[in-house]
């Protein structure tokens, strides 16, 4: 794939190639493949940042945090911390095999990924509502793509194929709204 | 044939390899029926503790009557299966039960003698996944006094007065079938007021093996 | 073998963690050698110019939805003792919908903008920014939803469940869904993609 012309070459190497798709799903298959295996779950992404939030609530108000059945879910016994949780460890991984392939492959550099035609601030405030509205998805679903679609969708769950379902109509749905965004 | 192989792109190896697997798994039959189960243990215990695990003699009868839809299970032996049984019921041992592929929604209810039968059943039915189990509270003793022999005492309330009428249309009813000593009834027959199923919604314990 | 190990005691909690750690790690590697680090390509999913999100899921879910089941047929792995993601059929699907248009919008999902921003994507890191808010909104309004979110539950419902299936056929299925699938979107790509674009990868 070729990379986008005006993107700032920081690096001295130029960027690699990414992975033929079938090949990088293949990895991730066998990785999460691993992690039922050794494990007997799944992988999981939004579920480590419910944790971080649960634990910051009940840093700020363990009392209140006690009280709201969802971060009490995710604060565990007490006495216990939330953050020594294996999704937590297992995101921890996630940025750090992030970071190894992309500087493997040149790609580290700072960067805005937009389309040619949105500001950099503006990309910035979509990413920002983004990233809030699939916050409120992923709770109300129990897990993100990683959590529902790849595993669940591997052990058949009825509601992850519901999602993954959903999500990808919704997505084709509004994508002509955002398109200026990307194109 | 060699040469077309080795001249096929990766991709379509890989998908050649995926969909030799698939096509295989159609021949392997399913891995995951195997006597090995995992039981929700949590999940039974507040089950059998909200008295969702049984039926009453009146509210199966009442079942019978409206030809719900249902299976009645003997789990006794066949010289007192022949002798007398709840109208409907069909006679299994243990392990034809195990052996039977139900769908996991059917509504079963299981009696025995005294009910201990039934509960040991009930377990393995329950360790199966089956959802919809149930047995008779009291086993056949409490269907014969609740039901086909009724009996009011002097001192009865007003309401066991009324249960007491609503056991004698029942007995009526049973009576005709297989009753062994014919009762007579001045009491005409209630119509029965329908019982909604009861229906169990579990819901599992809370574990966090996803997001 | 006894598989799942840590579900038949192998190991204890603490070098679960050291695992989870590595899974990780794997599991970051792949995503952004798929290009998943990029919301560029993400997002190009929904404009049909790069279907990888696509192809890479389902080439996903196909590898370890296979190794799953011959692993299981195999007697190396109980499939009773992984953990099945429960269904709550509506909220789910409303949580789909929501999640989709985060998604178009915000150009990451809750894995991707990690990597996103490991590699310096600023957007990747607001990103992630924004979905801690959403959580933490999502939680301070918990009490309101709370009986949506737990509305309809199905508990470990699976598709040869619903589908009265047998578990092979499903399999199958699937695989031939998928293979289907990614014809299709290679179609799709020689169609839509740029001409600037070099074909393939």
């Amino acid at each position: 794939m070729t990379m986008n012309p005006d993107s700032e070459m920081s690096n001295l190497t130029t960027p690699q190639p990414y992975m033929s798709p079938y090949l990088a799903g293949i990895g991730l298959g066998l990785v999460l493949l691993a992690a039922f295996v050794i494990m007997g779950r799944g992988l999981g992404a939004s579920g480590a940042f419910t944790s971080f939030v649960a634990a910051g609530v009940g840093t700020v108000a363990p009392e209140y945090a006690r009280s709201n059945t969802l971060y009490a879910e995710y604060l565990g016994a007490p006495g216990t911390n939330p953050l020594k949780d294996w999704l937590v460890f297992e995101i921890i991984g996630v940025v750090i095999g992030g970071l190894i392939s992309g500087a493997l492959a040149g790609r580290v550099r700072r960067d805005v990924e937009k389309g040619p035609r949105i500001s950099v601030n503006k990309r910035l405030v979509f990413a920002f509502f983004g990233g809030g509205i699939m916050g409120i998805g992923s709770k109300l679903a129990r897990g993100c793509t990683s959590g529902q679609a790849l595993t669940g969708g591997a052990m058949l769950s009825i509601g992850s194929w519901a999602f993954m379902i959903a999500v990808f109509a919704s997505a084709y749905a509004v994508a002509y709204l955002f398109r200026r965004q990307w194109q | 044939m060699i040469r077309q192989l080795t001249s096929l792109s990766l991709n379509k190896w890989l998908a050649l390899a995926a969909g030799g697997l698939g096509v295989l798994a159609l021949f392997a039959g399913s891995p995951f029926q195997g006597h090995r189960v995992t039981i929700d243990l949590k999940d039974l215990a507040r089950t059998i503790e909200s008295e969702g695990d049984h039926v009453e003699a009146d509210q199966l009868a009442e079942r019978i009557m409206l030809k719900s839809r249902m299976r009645v299970i003997d789990l006794r032996d066949s010289i007192s299966f022949a002798s007398y049984h709840i109208p409907t019921a069909q006679l299994l041992s243990m392990e034809e039960l195990l052996e039977e592929r139900s769908p996991k929604e059917e509504m079963l209810v299981l009696y025995s003698e005294g009910g201990i039968h039934a509960a040991q059943a009930w377990m393995l039915l329950k360790a199966k996944g089956l959802a919809n189990v149930y047995t008779l509270k009291g086993g056949l003793n409490a269907w014969k006094e609740d039901i086909l022999f009724p009996v009011l005492s002097e001192t009865a309330s007003p309401e066991e007065r009324v249960l007491f009428a609503k056991r004698k249309a029942l007995s009526e009813y049973f009576g005709r079938e297989s009753l062994p000593v014919r009762r007579d009834t001045t009491a005409a027959p209630a119509k029965p007021r329908p019982v909604p199923p009861a229906k169990v919604v579990l819901e599992r314990e809370k574990t966090r093996d996803g997001c | 073998m006894n598989a799942p190990f840590y579900k038949f005691g192998l190991f204890g909690e603490d070098a679960s963690l050291v695992v989870a750690l590595l899974i990780g790690i794997g599991f970051g590697f792949f995503l952004e050698r798929a290009g998943f680090g990029s919301a560029r390509k993400l997002a190009a999913q929904f404009y049909f110019t790069d279907l990888r999100v696509f192809k890479v899921m389902f080439t996903a879910i196909v590898t370890a939805m296979l190794g799953v089941f011959w692993l299981s047929w195999l007697g190396l792995l109980d499939y009773t003792q992984v953990a099945v993601p429960s269904t709550y059929l509506i909220p789910q699907i409303v949580g789909g919908l929501v999640f989709g248009i985060g998604f178009v919008m915000g150009g990451y999902c809750p894995g991707t903008c990690c990597v996103a921003a490991a590699t310096g994507r600023l957007d990747g890191f607001v990103h992630l920014f924004g979905m801690i808010s959403g959580i933490l909104l999502f939680g301070e309004l918990f009490s309101f939803v709370e009986g949506f979110y737990h509305s309809t539950p199905m508990g470990r419902a699976t598709l040869p469940d619903l589908l009265q299936l047998p578990f092979g056929l499903t399999i199958f299925l699937i695989v031939l869904l998928a293979l289907a699938g990614f014809a299709a979107a290679e179609w799709l790509e020689g169609k839509f993609a740029p001409s600037t674009e070099e074909a393939g990868s």
